[in-house]
């Protein structure tokens, strides 16, 4: 009686589908990692570190891989233009680029990194369509990505064990929300598992990539198997090599190979003390409740809400520096020979992670780790010089949060408009309303700044966590791979063009005014305001071929207008096309050549502090009319 | 005693109720008596999802109601006079949880999350097409930021108020969060009054004087509702970050001139200008636990015009206040009204008919009305209850007025009448019990020729108190028996009194009996300390089986089932992980629902009690826990079978509750 009961919703558009949870902290995390490109500009800020640093295959590794290899070459940029596929470059060495006119003949490289497990991150670019580029691990598990919207695996031989619903042996995924369109950077990460053998060389465990991220988005919703092979071409087996065919550049390639060898703890003995505290020089000088050996890093072995430490031996390895990661609920601290390593500034927030990390020799150190148990959960993990994270503390320690079933926000012939709470960039967007184009376009628009925030392909949202039970996080989930925009105000002040941009707007200081959208006919919505004189309309449509997002901006101004610029795409970089648009944000995605705009007035400016952006003008005397519109591809 | 045909009468009603509730939930609590006087039907829905956020009559006569998922529906004939089932149409969407809808001059104005919006269907498609931003609020993305409002003012200007942050305990992370602010139609914002925690209804009375509800929380140790002017703060603090920002009427006002505990509200309020106390206070649990809307009765909904109905999320009932003016500051009377919503009641709005119209939504926050959300229609029968009609204060005590003669015998015994005055403690905890409880005798009752008044001449009453009045079996002249015999009126000022009033009371208390009782405020953990055993029994070796249960959102434990053997020594660890007070009872087998209806009954006792009561029912308790605080238990798994627990809170029993299995021994 006292369960909520599942309820038919009147809401035509709401259904359903089941997804997996985990996958938003997952995409959450997987977005940040996945905007690699130059650094921003001025940029002098200490990144927090969340993993050790991949290690680069360099330039020069790479110019010895292409020595005697024709159609390879090293470039500083490429531009992949048009249906024809024509390439041009400019000189450099931070890409790697390989481009023919023989369309279909696969050319192979060695990296020359022989492996077990790893990871390996790249960013990679296709010509057309028909390009092809396959990553294989050990030499001969491949992972083969398209200009199409379809992932395919090859395996070196037959399946030793049939494919099975625990163990599928996946041929081809679908992955049609993750595409982007030929010429634009994409960022692919995987993580390989080589197989297992045992002590008399029979196969225990088959091959398999464990996670694809595909620009962003989780791409395998089960592990990937390859068929098996034998155990003496496997040790150590082929080294990593990427084939391709068609024109395709690579970039930013990076691995972690990884190592049987792990930290391990022993002689652990814990000490439980009456009381908690926030601090732990107060343990110091109290007589513990009880101490005793254990074999396990758990809280059980204290009391409830009451500290309690371990203590024991942690042996390395391998010299090198370790990153670990704390979560805990209560005030927690770990501490090596003697110094603190990572602490989680006494928070209760058990999700929530802690990094530090310390340059440790091989052999034998102290540790100790102090928790004070308010809400029974101790999590501590590590990463290492050939170690993948991994876990210290007792599985059963973690808490795990009351996972949410997902409510997709369906959008089939009616468009889909929800304002809420939306994650960019890091950080929550509180003033986001999502649109949802039937046909399966969909965009984040930021309705305080009035510019874009992400787009993305495919089903709309899931707003389980706005409308189950309190709708702690209040945040609209996207369904699919999103492109993430800049989201600077595109209307700026600005008394010099190359003026630093107004990044954020104060709600209750805005400089925008007679603000309101319509809904069109269409089902969608059409914004309105003013800036500084200038009144504009706004408005987003599905462009005509269904590719991409079409813009169209009318101004006119209500009084004279000075100082006001629109900024169309803008970004790390700005990149005029030859053949006509424009690539923006380190080719992230693409600004078809704005129509109605007098060429000369459009122009590329970089800001003082690096940022470039497409800018035009909107002054004028009042009464000036000006209308635009372009369209956005990815 | 009824007779045979309101037995029928009412017999027929409850099956009404039931089968216009069957394909929700079970019936809630109906008191039968009441629906004598106000029927109350639900208006169906469909298959329409109608959390209530807010709702408004339009000029055609249809009824605009917004809700917690964004959307805003026109309902047509919610009356039920053309047809069984009203119309819905679906005039707006995509609205990011608006909690109040007004209407003004051709448009719908909704407060939603971040702004306040005018919302207009220009081409008249009864589609709103165009959504106009008034007002932007400051967010931090924290989930209790919530806006509420808007309320029109008769020169146009809007009221809105703004829910503080929740970080643990109530914060203002935004800016004007805690703060009520009044809204020009052109979008100027200019801050009105702080001092706010939850308020999430306010409304208007007849003189045009602002009253909002509160909740009980940190700094609010019960439910209340507030006249608010411009300029005024309202006890909480947290609201005070901006309090010298440009525009604010509580310039100097800070933080730090509230220490986490201090005691006496009404005293400290002297010493801090502008400061508001409650006009109306509704003690926790005895008359709901989340005050919502507020409304003023108008003519043709019995003999309470111009009084205020006041509605309770968390017990689903509507209840009534009395208000007057004394020193020119209003406070008054509050009386249980009607009870028995289908859910948690967050909006009340009136039909052209002197219908009322109540909103209700309880996803996220259980109510005692088990159905998720609901809209029902109170209409008045026409012939009026014979209830207190007011309750004002006098220099020596209260003048009730009744709305029959009252039976003049009866009316005239002082032994029917008792009253008790009490305080709550002003401080940062969350809630606070009842304190400095102590019986005022009454010496003298007169009542008027007319009988429609008594006179309680009253000693021991103080200023700043809550004052409970009992009114045991008291009948009308016409033998009518009192609908509701218990009223709570919040004295922040005795009425000045003349030397002969003094002269009077000295007379009377001579020959009086004069006993004052304190009640313990101590424990929290019911009157039977071995129920309530927290140390590991001194025999026991060790600890057989440990059971950890905690809370999940939405007033549920995170376990409904767990087994024990027969006879093992047993730990019970409840960890009260919620933002409220909740406890854990164990029953006999079957007595789940018997020992939470015990606790409602405890009155002004309860809190003090830890709402625990006395009953061989009751086999272990832990005691009253307030958030993010855990106790343990320590007793020997009884003979196997079901045995229910609950927490006994009350309103909460009815969805917080579980089964410890024991199973036989091997």
């Amino acid at each position: 009686m006292a369960m909520m009961k599942k309820l038919t919703l009147y809401f035509p558009t709401v259904k359903h589908v089941p997804l997996r949870p985990g996958l938003y902290v997952l995409l959450a995390l997987a977005v940040v990692s996945a905007c690699s490109g130059p650094p921003k500009p001025a940029e002098t800020k200490r990144v927090l570190l969340t993993a050790l640093p991949f290690d680069s295959i360099g330039a020069d590794t790479l110019a010895q891989r292409i020595k005697s290899a024709s159609d390879w070459s090293q470039v500083g940029n490429v531009f992949m233009g048009g249906s024809e596929g024509k390439v041009t470059t400019e000189k450099g060495r931070t890409i790697l680029l390989h481009a023919t006119e023989k369309n279909s003949v696969p050319s192979t490289l060695s990296l020359g990194v022989v492996h077990d497990d790893m990871d390996i991150q790249l960013d990679f670019m296709l010509g057309r369509r028909q390009d092809m580029l396959t990553v294989s691990f050990k030499g001969h598990y491949s992972l083969i990505l398209t200009g199409t919207n379809q992932l395919s695996f090859a395996s070196p031989g037959p399946a030793v064990a049939p494919s099975s619903a625990a163990h599928p042996i996946h041929h081809a995924i679908l992955a049609p929300e993750a595409y982007r369109a030929p010429g634009l950077w994409q960022h692919l990460t995987a993580r390989f598992r080589a197989p297992r053998f045992d002590a008399a060389g029979i196969l225990t465990d088959s091959a398999r990539i464990e996670d694809i991220y595909l620009n962003g988005q989780h791409i395998s919703d089960r592990n990937v198997v390859y068929g098996g092979t034998a155990p003496e071409s496997e040790k150590p087996g082929a080294p990593l090599a990427i084939t391709v065919v068609g024109n395709v550049a690579l970039r930013h390639i990076a691995y972690k190979a990884y190592t049987d060898e792990r930290l391990s703890i022993s002689n652990i003995q814990y000490t439980v003390y009456k009381g908690i505290f926030k601090e732990y020089d107060t343990l110091r000088k109290m007589t513990p409740v009880r101490t005793g050996a254990t074999d396990s890093l758990h809280w059980q072995a204290g009391d409830k809400r009451s500290q309690i430490t371990f203590k024991g031996t942690l042996h390395v390895p391998k010299a090198g520096g370790y990153l670990f990661r704390l979560r805990a609920g209560g005030p927690a601290w770990l501490l090596i020979d003697d110094r603190e390593v990572v602490n989680n500034h006494g928070t209760r927030d058990f999700v929530r992670p802690f990094y530090d990390s310390m340059q440790l020799n091989a052999g034998d150190h102290s540790f100790e780790i102090i928790y004070a148990n308010y809400d029974q959960s101790l999590v501590l993990d590590y990463e290492g010089p050939g170690i993948p994270f991994t876990r210290l503390t007792a599985p059963t320690a973690e808490r795990h949060e009351e996972a949410i079933e997902p409510l997709e926000y369906a959008v089939t012939t009616e468009p889909g408009i929800q304002r809420g709470f939306f994650m960019h960039r890091g950080k929550v967007n509180t003033y986001t309303m999502a649109i949802g184009i039937p046909g399966g376009l969909n965009y984040a628009y930021d309705i305080n700044t009035y510019s874009l925030l992400s787009a993305w392909r495919g089903r709309f949202i899931d707003v389980s966590n706005m409308w189950t039970s309190r709708g702690e996080s209040q945040r609209e989930l996207p369904l699919g791979a999103v492109l993430e925009l800049s989201g600077v105000p595109p209307l700026q002040l600005l008394a010099e063009e190359r003026n630093v941009w107004q990044d954020t707007v104060a709600a209750d200081q805005t400089p925008f005014a007679n603000r309101s959208y319509r809904i069109e006919t269409d089902g969608l919505p059409v914004f309105h305001y003013s800036f500084h004189g200038a009144s504009v309309e706004d408005r987003w449509r599905a462009s005509a071929d269904g590719d991409g997002l079409e813009r169209t901006i009318r101004v006119s101004n209500a009084a004279d207008v000075a100082d006001v610029y629109f900024l169309l795409g803008n970004g790390r970089t700005v990149e005029k096309l030859p053949q006509g648009g424009y690539m923006i944000d380190d080719k992230a995605y693409y600004l078809t050549e704005p129509k109605g705009i007098d060429g000369k007035a459009l122009r590329i400016v970089t800001a003082g502090d690096g940022r470039v952006a497409l800018m035009l003008p909107l002054a004028g005397p009042a009464g000036k009319q000006l209308s635009f519109q372009y369209t956005i591809l990815w | 005693m009824m007779n045979t045909r309101s037995f029928y009468f009412v017999l027929i009603l409850l099956l009404a109720a039931f089968a216009a509730n069957s394909q929700t939930q079970p019936v809630p609590p109906i008191v039968p008596k009441e629906r004598v006087f106000y029927s109350v039907t639900d208006v169906p829905l469909g298959p329409v999802l109608l959390e209530v956020g807010g709702m408004a009559f339009m000029p055609d006569g249809r009824l605009a109601v917004c809700t917690r998922r964004g959307e805003i529906w026109l309902i047509e004939d919610p009356y039920q006079k053309k047809s069984k089932t009203p119309k819905f149409v679906r005039f707006a969407h995509g609205l990011h949880e608006p909690l109040g809808l007004a209407y003004s001059n051709g448009s719908l104005y909704v407060n939603q999350r971040a702004e306040l919006t005018k919302i207009t269907d220009t081409n008249k498609d009864d589609k709103a097409d165009l959504f106009e931003t008034v007002a932007s609020w400051p967010l931090s993305g924290n989930y209790h930021e919530y806006a509420y409002g808007p309320l029109f003012l008769p020169n146009g200007d809007m009221l809105v108020t703004l829910n503080l942050s929740w970080v643990g305990r109530g914060e203002s992370l935004s800016k004007w969060r805690g703060w009520m602010m009044r809204v020009t139609p052109d979008g100027k914002v200019i801050p009105h009054a702080a001092g706010m925690r939850s308020p999430a209804g306010f409304g208007l009375n007849d003189a045009g004087d602002v009253f909002f509800a509160e909740n009980q929380g940190d700094w609010i140790p019960s439910g209340k509702i507030t006249h608010i002017e411009a300029g005024d703060f309202a006890t909480h603090p947290a609201s005070l970050n901006w309090s010298d920002e440009e525009g604010s009427p509580l310039k100097g006002l800070h933080r730090s001139q509230f220490p986490d505990s201090i005691g006496s509200l009404h005293e400290f309020g002297k010493t801090i200008p502008h400061f508001k106390e409650p006009s109306v206070i509704f003690p926790h649990t005895l008359m709901g636990i989340s005050t919502s809307d507020i409304v003023s009765v108008p003519d043709g909904f019995g003999p309470f015009k111009g009084q205020l109905l006041v509605g309770d999320q968390g017990h689903s009932k509507v209840m009534r206040a009395y208000l007057e003016k004394v020193n020119g500051k209003y406070q008054g009377a509050c009386f249980p009204f009607l009870e028995g919503f289908s859910s948690g009641i967050l909006r009340l709005v009136w039909g052209t008919d002197h219908s009322l119209f109540v909103g209700m939504t309880s996803r996220g926050w259980a109510a005692t009305g088990q159905a998720e959300y609901g809209l029902q229609r109170v209409d008045w029968k026409g012939k009026p209850a014979f209830e207190i009609q007011e309750m004002k204060a006098t220099p020596n005590g209260f003048t009730l007025v009744f709305t029959k003669p009252v039976n003049r015998k009866q009316a005239e015994d002082v032994k029917l009448y008792s009253i008790t005055g009490f305080t709550y403690a002003y401080h940062k905890k969350y809630g606070s019990p009842v304190i400095d409880q102590k019986t005022c005798p009454v010496l003298k009752a007169e009542v008027a020729e007319d009988g429609l008044s008594v006179r309680l001449y009253v000693g021991g009453l103080r200023e700043g108190y809550v004052h409970q009045l009992n009114v045991t079996g008291l009948k009308a002249a016409t033998n009518e028996p009192l609908l509701h015999d218990v009223a709570y009126y919040t004295l922040n000022a005795i009425p000045q009194g003349t030397d002969a009033d003094k002269k009077v009371m000295e007379s009377m208390a001579q020959h009086a009996n004069h006993h004052a009782t304190a009640s313990d405020a101590k424990g929290g953990c019911g009157a039977v300390p071995a129920k309530n055993p927290t140390t590991m029994p001194a025999s026991w070796k060790k600890v057989d089986i440990e059971i950890v249960i905690g809370t999940k959102p939405g007033l549920k434990f995170d376990k409904e089932l767990f087994e024990v053997p027969e006879g093992s020594r047993v730990r019970l660890i409840f960890s009260n992980n919620d933002d409220m007070l909740h406890n854990l009872l164990i029953t006999k087998k079957g007595q789940g629902e018997v020992v939470g209806r015990a606790a409602l009954e405890l009155g002004l006792d309860g809190a003090s009690l830890g709402y625990i009561p006395n009953t061989d029912d009751l086999l272990f308790t832990t005691c009253l826990l307030q958030p993010e605080t855990s106790q343990s238990i320590y007793f020997i798994a009884p003979k196997a079978g079901d045995y229910p627990y609950i927490c006994s809170y009350p309103g909460h029993f009815l969805a917080m509750k579980g089964v410890m299995r024991v199973t036989p021994k091997k």
